[in-house]
């Protein structure tokens, strides 16, 4: 049999047909066998499960029995939506953070990935020496303990001043024995201006530069000097005229 | 409104008036209970998921919505229990209760007065249960719920997520499957 007649058929059992459709199937039933042990298959079927439907024993229930399941389950309390669906966020944060950073590091100065270290030439770095860590902060007064008569204007004892981060309690004795150093007067005067915790014997009057200049030069490269030959011949020498010249401002190149 | 609705009970519940939704307990449990019966083989399974359907609807009060009624609202979460049931129960449990079952089958009053009669329906009752029992989940929830507890093709359509043309397609399927699944167990032969 068809399976859309046997569709049909089943409709028709289970009452699932309009008045009109279930005659017209109806006629068909009795002029053929098949679909009518079919329909009537589809009939016990339904009849048989509405008596399934009314074989079921009592429940054992209670309101007592289910007040206890509540209490022991916790009565929850429905959490908000941004904690349910927090782990949504996680992704979005750390895209977030990504972006962060990666516009931050856009923002240093050009070049900043690959000349941020700043290259000390007066000293290289002794062997001894713990790991430096670039750390401005203004210099502590006990060490520069200057003459009054080369004490300068320019230098300011909050000039940020490049320290060695060796640790906290070295720091400290150093600097105690910076200050002896400073108050001895048997030493010459230039000691008195030595940072005990910089590596360079540098003069607290010569400004330090700050890590926080890195990449940026502070005085203009000199420009190059510009020697424009030029086609006429001097009448002295023979040879071409040369014009030296500070910049390429007013120099046309070519013919 | 009415004091004794479902929207008004499920309100006073949600305020925190207990006794309301012991009410509604009392007013469902034997529908929830029925359906439940039908779903998993064993009454106290079907005990079980009743009242783990109560008490998740009493958990989740303040996401039922009033625009759907309470009983369907309900139903849905025992078929959606029933479902992982019928997941995690085992074949062996099935055979227990098919054993259970068939040794007080001598017992069974029947309705006929013909004992012959009465044998034959319980013959064939006991092939449907099997049949029902041996359906995979989704036939056998959409075969109780319409040609069991008869209900409308709208509710069914809701309880399952689907559209009412949807649900329609489904019960002839199931519809179909159980007869195919019975029609051996009767010694029919297969049309």
């Amino acid at each position: 049999m068809r399976k859309k007649i046997e569709e049909e058929l089943a409709k028709l059992a289970f009452g699932d047909l309009s008045a009109d459709e279930a005659s017209r199937l109806e006629l068909r039933t009795q002029v053929d066998p098949e679909a009518a042990k079919t329909f009537e298959s589809y009939r016990r079927m339904k009849d048989e499960l509405q008596l399934l439907g009314q074989d079921v024993p009592e429940d054992q229930l209670s309101k007592e029995r289910l007040r206890q399941a509540i209490l022991t389950r916790g009565l929850k309390h429905s959490e908000p939506a941004i904690q349910r669906m927090s782990w949504i966020w996680m992704p979005v944060a750390a895209a977030f953070i990504a972006f962060g950073a990666f516009y931050l590091k856009g923002n240093f100065p050009a070049g900043g990935s690959t000349s941020t270290v700043v290259v000390d030439k007066t000293t290289a770095p002794e062997p001894n020496w713990l790991p430096e860590v670039g750390v401005v902060r203004p210099p502590k007064n006990d060490v520069f303990v200057m003459p009054e008569t080369s004490r300068s204007p320019v230098v300011s004892s909050s000039a940020p001043t490049r320290v060695a981060m060796g640790g906290t309690r070295k720091s400290t004795r150093m600097s105690g024995s910076a200050s002896r150093l400073a108050n001895d007067p048997e030493l010459p005067s230039g000691a008195a201006g030595l940072d005990m915790f910089d590596r360079s014997p540098m003069s607290a009057s010569e400004p330090v530069e700050s890590p926080l200049n890195f990449g940026k030069s502070a005085e203009p490269a000199p420009a190059p000097t510009i020697i424009v030959i030029q086609t006429e011949t001097d009448a002295s020498t023979g040879t071409l005229k040369a014009t030296e010249v500070g910049d390429t401002a007013n120099v046309l190149v070519g013919g | 409104m009415e004091l004794d609705s479902d929207v008004a009970l499920v309100k006073r519940a949600r305020d925190g008036d207990y006794a309301a939704f012991e009410a509604l307990f009392e007013r469902y449990r034997a529908l929830t209970f029925r359906f439940a019966y039908q779903m998993v083989p064993r009454r106290d399974d079907a005990e079980d998921i009743v009242q783990e359907a109560f008490v998740r609807a009493y958990q989740n009060l303040d996401k039922y919505r009033d625009e759907a009624k309470f009983t369907t609202w309900l139903l849905r979460i025992v078929t959606n229990l029933c479902t992982d049931q019928a997941r995690m129960s085992t074949r062996r449990t099935a055979l227990e209760q098919q054993e259970a079952a068939g040794a007080l089958d001598w017992m069974t009053i029947g309705s006929y007065e013909d004992p012959i009669q009465n044998l034959e329906a319980d013959r064939r009752k006991v092939a449907l249960r099997k049949a029902l029992a041996a359906l995979p989940v989704h036939h056998r929830t959409i075969i109780v719920l319409r040609d069991i507890e008869e209900r409308e093709y709208t509710e069914i359509a809701e309880i399952l997520g689907c559209t009412i043309g949807g649900a329609k397609l489904r019960v002839l399927r199931a519809r179909r499957a159980l007869k195919e699944r019975i029609a051996p167990l009767l010694g029919e032969e297969k049309q």
